[in-house]
């Protein structure tokens, strides 16, 4: 008895590891498109409002959700109280101080970064297009992430709970 | 508004931050000192690879490595183009494009309604228009010198009957004409002792009457004043006399005929006009051929003189519609 309820919950516990990878993934894929549509917003606000970033972070601010509402919320402070300090430091400050506990990998983050470093063009147009390059890019990461989420998180499920059996045989 | 409520000690702190706000952080060291001039400062010059200036009242002085202010041109700090492309986008708010209108003009009004002009390499449309500014060389930041009280003297001489009269200011440039149409206007709106406040509708179009940030006025204009910021004054005197109704409407530096034309519709309407005009002296602008019409019909009522008299903007006099002086 003692080494079925065992066996079964070897089985759950390597299931669940399975199914917390898929759901990384998930929660992964859901930040990438929020982050689309926060690009959006900038876009809408920036290249047809023609809105300073300063005034774009505060209106876009108020249409998202926490923690991108605080992120945007410290850039639109800090450039309010001119600190002095540069954009693209106040972008990454607040990408620290909110965003790092999110679950996003080394390239996502890296497009994020990048988009301080391209701001303050003087022609709008070419300020839009360096949105509208952004919004490709994660646009690119959104299909490739659905795929592989598609594929993987099947994957990991299965060996999830292949591996659960496994090491449930191997100790019997 | 603030500045009509807050002392002028606190002006002064205002003026000192708002001048160190001009510059990114890693500038800011180096200019405190400059800062602390406050109102005493107005002009710093910043020309690529060349020594800093600044205006101090009617000295020039140069700014040094060390922050400290010096009169000798070999102890100078010379700004680099990668300081002066730093600041301009620390001015613009990483947002050039936001600014485009402003910097196709030559100019941007910053907080404090402190104007920073720029020169450099001018881009232009197919169409021979300015499509821009690159190469961003030459900034001139003018430090905004508000006079509450400039007007005191003339205001007795511009009502008759508690009603106001059409005035017009003359003036050489730098004589301080804009200072007394700021502070008119403050005081016309805000109502004094020899009229009620009226509504008064300003055609800002250089921004240097309200100095306008984000449409606001960073200057006390008065509280019945609505501005027109940025608007070409024939434009924005028919715009805001169909939108707003003022009772009295300024404009500064008349210059042509079409700016007349638009005053006679201004006058039509029922409002009384403040206007300022380039000249020396009266003789000046009779000689203008776009006035000749309005002075004959003797439109205006007063007109205010102003010069340069050791060194200081005075109150040349007061000349009523025949020229004769009200005010000596």
């Amino acid at each position: 008895m003692l080494k079925i309820t065992g066996a079964i919950l070897l089985v759950l516990g390597t299931t669940g590891v399975g199914i917390s990878f898929a759901s990384d993934m998930k929660k992964r894929l859901y930040h990438i498109r929020y982050l689309y549509h926060i690009f959006s917003l900038l876009l809408s606000e920036i290249g047809y409002a023609k809105a300073s970033i300063e005034e774009a972070c505060r209106t876009v601010s108020d249409k998202v959700q926490r923690p991108y509402r605080q992120f945007l919320e410290q850039i639109y402070e800090k450039m309010k109280a001119n600190t002095g300090e540069a954009f693209a430091e106040l972008w990454k400050h607040a990408m620290q101080a909110h965003l790092s506990e999110l679950p996003l990998k080394k390239a996502d983050w890296k497009i994020l970064e990048e988009f301080a470093d391209y701001t303050g063009y003087m022609d709008i147009d070419l300020q839009k297009q360096v949105i509208t390059y952004k919004l490709q890019d994660l646009e690119k990461l959104i299909l490739q992430i659905e795929e592989e989420t598609a594929k993987q998180s099947k994957l990991y499920l299965t060996l999830g709970f292949m591996s659960g059996v496994f090491l449930t045989i191997v100790l019997l | 508004m603030w500045k009509g409520i807050l002392g002028d000690m606190d002006r002064e702190i205002y003026i000192e931050k708002e001048i160190l706000g001009l510059f990114p952080e890693n500038m800011r060291d180096q200019w405190t000192e400059v800062a602390m001039c406050g109102r005493k400062l107005q002009e710093i010059r910043l020309r690529s690879g060349q020594p800093v200036v600044l205006y101090l009242g009617q000295k020039e002085c140069f700014l040094r490595n060390d922050g400290e202010l010096t009169y000798e041109k070999k102890e100078a700090y010379c700004i680099t183009k990668r300081e002066l492309e730093n600041m301009m986008q620390h001015i613009c708010k990483y947002s050039m494009y936001a600014f485009e209108d402003e910097l196709k003009q030559g100019f941007v009004t910053v907080p404090g309604g402190h104007r920073v002009g720029i020169a450099g390499q001018v881009v232009l449309r197919e169409d021979g228009t300015i499509r821009n500014i690159k190469h961003i060389a030459y900034i001139n930041i003018r430090i905004s010198h508000e006079i509450i009280g400039a007007a005191d003297r003339v205001l007795p001489y511009l009502y008759r009957n508690g009603q106001l009269l059409n005035t017009m200011i003359i003036s050489p440039p730098g004589c301080g004409k804009t200072t007394m149409l700021r502070d008119l206007i403050r005081q016309i709106s805000n109502g004094n002792r020899y009229g009620k406040g009226r509504t008064v509708g300003v055609v800002d179009e250089r921004s240097e009457i309200a100095g306008s940030y984000y449409g606001e006025a960073q200057n006390d204009v008065g509280m019945r004043t609505d501005i027109l910021d940025g608007c070409p004054k024939v434009m924005g005197m028919m715009m805001l006399i169909r939108s707003m109704a003022p009772k009295v409407v300024a404009v500064d530096e008349l210059g042509c005929s079409a700016d007349m034309t638009a005053l006679e519709e201004v006058l039509q309407c029922g409002s009384n006009v403040i206007a300022t005009i380039h000249g020396n002296h009266i003789a000046d602008i009779c000689s203008k051929s776009f006035l000749r019409t309005m002075l004959n019909e003797k439109v205006f009522k007063r007109f205010i003189l102003l010069e340069k008299r050791e060194g200081k903007c005075v109150i040349e006099g007061i000349y009523n519609e025949d020229y004769v002086k009200c005010l000596k």
